[in-house]
């Protein structure tokens, strides 16, 4: 059985202002103080277009490989609904504004290009809520704010792929500053469209998902529905094109309409306002402006700092990761050395304490002390570690717990000549052994020395000393 | 009355503002002739002792002191009902002032109330108002045309001597046709149209009605250009030369017989064309493709923009709505089966089905292919002739109550100007003679309205 998943997602753009109107663009004040006769849908009043609500939108479209549309044109979609204020919503219907773009996802299978159809962008509506008595309230500070609709190609084939495609388009979005991305607060929102297919090729009829307001909403709505799916598609029940909208509380998608109840939008051109024609410097500006995309850093990462493919990929892939990378590379300039640090012991805490790389309490100062301390042969790797786990609950001095827990490797060579010949002593055979070129008999030394160090003694230099004192005898 | 006669009786006076106004308001009521739906009286008549003051005071006076003006009912003015006459806005007041009140607030005109016109200016008659049709003041038996009555009869009538009306298909013209006055239908977007209730907003053009071409001239520029408000409004071009009558080149439509040309119209007009040729203007024949289909062109776009315009008329937020029905489709259902008149819900059940996705909108994307031939065969035209001359209404006007029988008829005889509207063309009508109906319509380029107005200053004194 084959799943096969596209997503449409509507972010709301990061303005100061509405799309049509001078009106706010705030989450959570009073109901209906951010409204004006405009987005209110008072008769005698035309939209005027937020030029900055456009750069948000190019800028998404940008950070996703899309082509641009420089001359582009607004659409009248008409249905009623209470929270719709003009009996039409302002879009972009045929000519959306960036199209054939894609996001690149970790999948089970390697690297995933998410081909993404188009964006277009389009005013929110109004909210309604339900209250218990029967009633519904509207607000409408949310109408007419600024949105770009992201629909993708069918290319995603499980439900921890739509939510990993989800989790990076949620990064992008933020990290180029397009959108808040919040979905508690309804400025991310998804829409599913998933069907199965069985090896024979036969086909259950494509269902939309609404109501999803969670990533996790997201992931349990295409599992239940895949297993919907199949047990259909397995008892030979025809299916046709719906709409069903998931219960978080059953766990269940349940049937909102058929496809062919659907409304006819009956889209037609908003020829309130002329065609908007973007000038090549305005369109280059944007460009500009773009922040480095993780794609560009990764590159840059293994060219600058000479990381492996593997390492330049983890740290570039998230705005707050690689962020932190090169603050400590900028005063420590040991790349590899970090990126191996960050990418086992620091990510491995963060997992573990569910935080994000910036609320951790290590300092940078700390952090460096103690790589240091492991590059100049002071302790060693296990000891450093040791001492991590303390510091990143306590960011003490690491130098402080090293001589505290008397964790100093010891590079004293008269102290090393001392004891490598005190264990020759204690095994002879060890000599008889490496005389006729048994070379582990200096491994077997090596252990002895270490173990009556108590791990202090500097590995590299204690095996120079074992090998010169076993050459005298 | 005119600007400069009134304003002169003013200056020598002969008579107050304050006096001229309330016999403006006797007017009205001793005529009834339904022109207006609401009055503004109480606010004029303290505007017009304001201005008797400001006289008396010496202080400077603008082109607009004392002129009263009245306003077409889908033109928002603030804290004064705006109904469109319609059933569905009888009690609306609107919160904000549309930008051509605006600008008529900060001059000494003075606003007499809201005129009489067809429900959301869909009709040509007035008998779609829901506040009874408008007498013609020019001829009580005949209709006043529309959509635009109530200020067309206002200006015939002397209940008002400046006029705002709307023009989406002819609303302006024709009327002032049929009341015999002047009517002057700009460019699209050549005075904003913020706080107009649009009909089909691609067509929809703000128009003065007045009594003379210097008196719409003036008005014009006092309320012309580009809005912040509106982004499809424009700032015309400038006109300072002087018209010389030989230099004039006019283009004459040939009236076939397909086009259904009134006789009587047509004798009318051979006339007036005549009078143009006997003082050395040259005026050639011209043919127009399309001319038999325009009426379906501009049906299906007027009607389709309309539906979507008037979406939001759903009585939710504002405007009549019923206190009980069972779901909010019903609810939607029913304010708009019971606010709405007839023609309203047919032109509305005409868009939505032109808008359909069942056809593929072709009818609508055929009619815009057709709009487009349209506008490249006048404008070349119109890169050969200064203007294009034709008579404003092909038909004389009909009886009183007899226009709903047939509401595609009055879209037939309009069709010289549905032209205007298709290709966004400024257009003004001229009554051709002070005593018997009929009027010329003369057609400028694109944005060159200035250019137009003094042509027009100059063929009405040719006429007259």
């Amino acid at each position: 059985m084959k799943t096969i998943i596209g997503l449409e997602i509507h972010a709301e753009l990061a303005t100061k202002t509405k799309m049509f109107c001078s009106c706010k663009n705030e989450f959570g004040q009073a109901p209906n103080t951010l409204v004006c006769p405009t987005c209110l849908g008072i008769v005698g009043t035309f939209p005027k277009i937020n030029k900055n609500a456009l750069k948000l939108a190019i800028k998404a479209g940008f950070a996703f490989d899309c082509e641009i549309r420089q001359s582009m044109k607004f659409d009248r979609k008409k249905y009623f609904y209470p929270d719709l204020t003009k009996g039409f919503q302002i879009t972009q219907q045929d000519e959306p504004f960036a199209e054939n773009g894609y996001l690149e996802i970790e999948s089970d299978e390697g690297d995933k290009k998410i081909r993404i159809e188009r964006i277009h962008v389009e005013e929110d509506t109004g909210k309604s809520t339900h209250t218990d008595d029967g009633k519904t309230l509207l607000d409408y500070n949310r109408a007419g704010v600024p949105l770009i609709e992201i629909v993708t190609k069918p290319d995603i084939s499980s439900a921890k792929e739509a939510k990993t495609f989800l989790e990076d388009l949620r990064q992008r979005l933020k990290y180029i500053g397009s959108s808040d991305v919040k979905m508690e607060e309804g400025s991310l929102r998804c829409d599913v469209n998933v069907n199965v297919k069985d090896e024979e090729g036969n086909r259950h009829a494509i269902v939309e998902i609404k109501n999803l307001n969670s990533f996790r909403a997201v992931e349990r709505a295409i599992n239940y529905e895949v297993e919907r799916q199949s047990n259909e598609l397995k008892e030979g029940i025809t299916s046709s094109k719906e709409t069903r909208r998931w219960d978080e509380t059953s766990g269940k998608t349940i049937l909102m309409r058929k496809k062919d109840e659907e409304n006819d939008y009956r889209f037609t051109v908003e020829s309130d306002m002329p065609r908007v024609n973007l000038s090549d410097e305005f369109i280059e500006e944007i460009k500009n402006s773009l922040p480095e995309l993780p794609k560009d850093k990764k590159q840059r990462y293994i060219t600058q700092y000479n990381l492996n493919e593997y390492d330049a990929n983890v740290l570039s892939r998230e705005q707050n990761i690689s962020e932190y990378f090169e603050n400590i590379v900028k005063k420590y300039n040991y790349p590899q050395l970090v990126s191996n640090w960050i990418l086992t012991e620091t990510m491995r805490r963060i997992k573990e304490y569910e935080i994000e790389i910036t609320d951790i309490k290590l300092s940078d100062d700390n952090f460096i002390k103690l790589l240091d301390l492991v590059k100049s042969g002071k302790i060693s790797n296990n000891s450093a570690k040791k001492i991590f786990r303390d510091i990143f609950d306590s960011n003490e001095n690491p130098e402080k717990i090293m001589k505290e827990k008397g964790l100093e490797q010891n590079n004293d060579s008269d102290f090393l000549v001392k004891l490598v010949n005190e264990v020759i002593e204690e095994n002879p055979q060890s000599v008889e052994d490496f005389k006729v070129g048994k070379d582990r008999a200096v491994g077997f030394l090596m252990g002895q020395v270490m173990k009556k160090s108590k791990g202090k003694a500097n590995p590299q230099e204690a095996n120079k000393i074992v090998r010169e004192e076993l050459s005298k005898r | 009355m005119n600007i400069n006669d009134l304003q002169k009786k003013y200056f020598d006076n002969e008579i107050t503002v304050e006096e001229y106004i309330k016999e403006v308001f006797e007017n009205i009521k001793n005529n009834n002739y339904n022109a207006f739906i609401t009055l503004n009286e109480e606010k004029a008549i303290e505007k017009a002792k304001l201005l008797d003051k400001k006289l008396k005071e010496n202080k400077k006076v603008d082109k607009l002191f004392g002129i009263p003006i009245a306003i077409k009912d889908n033109i928002l003015t603030k804290d004064l009902r705006t109904t469109a006459a319609s059933k569905s806005l009888k009690n609306f007041i609107p919160i904000y002032d549309a930008d051509v009140i605006t600008k008529l607030n900060e001059t000494d005109a003075i606003i007499i109330g809201k005129t009489n016109m067809d429900e959301y200016a869909m009709g040509s008659s007035s008998e779609t108002s829901y506040f009874g049709p408008t007498i013609n003041p020019f001829n009580p038996e005949l209709t006043p045309g529309g959509s635009s009555s109530g200020s067309a009869a206002a200006v015939a009538g002397d209940e008002s001597v400046l006029a705002l009306g709307t023009d989406t298909g002819g609303s302006v013209r024709n009327p002032a046709d049929f009341c015999n006055v002047v009517g002057f239908a700009p460019s699209f977007g050549a005075i904003s149209r913020y706080g107009v209730i649009s009909m089909s907003n691609s067509f929809d053009r703000v128009g003065i009605i007045s009594n003379t071409v210097d008196d719409a001239l003036v008005l014009f520029n006092i309320i012309k250009g580009k809005s912040k408000n509106d982004f499809t409004s424009i700032d015309v071009e400038e006109f300072e030369e002087s018209i010389d009558l030989k230099d004039l080149k006019v283009a004459k439509v040939e009236l076939k017989d397909v086009y259904d040309v009134d006789e009587t119209i047509h004798k009318r007009f051979d006339k007036a064309v005549q009078k143009l040729e006997e003082n050395n203007i040259s005026v050639d024949t011209v043919t127009l493709d399309h001319l038999e289909v325009l009426n379906q062109v501009y049906t299906v776009i007027m009607s389709i923009e309309a539906e979507s315009n008037i979406a939001k008329i759903d009585g939710l937020r504002y405007g009549e709505s019923v206190e009980q029905y069972d779901t909010t489709e019903d609810f939607y259902m029913r304010n708009r089966t019971e606010n709405f008149g007839e023609e309203v819900k047919r032109r509305l059940a005409l868009g939505n089905f032109f808008a359909s996705k069942d056809n593929n909108q072709k009818y609508y994307k055929k009619s815009m292919q057709i709009r487009n031939k349209l506008k490249m065969q006048v404008e070349d035209i119109l890169s050969k002739y200064d203007i294009i001359l034709t008579p404003t209404t092909t038909a004389l006007p009909k009886e009183k109550g007899k226009s709903t029988e047939d509401s595609y008829s009055s879209f037939d005889s309009g069709m010289f100007n549905i032209i205007t509207n298709l290709t966004n063309l400024p257009s003004i009508s001229i009554p051709m003679n002070e005593s018997e109906q009929g009027s010329v319509q003369l057609t400028g380029n694109r944005n060159q309205d200035m250019k137009l107005l003094n042509i027009a200053k100059v063929i009405e004194g040719i006429l007259k």
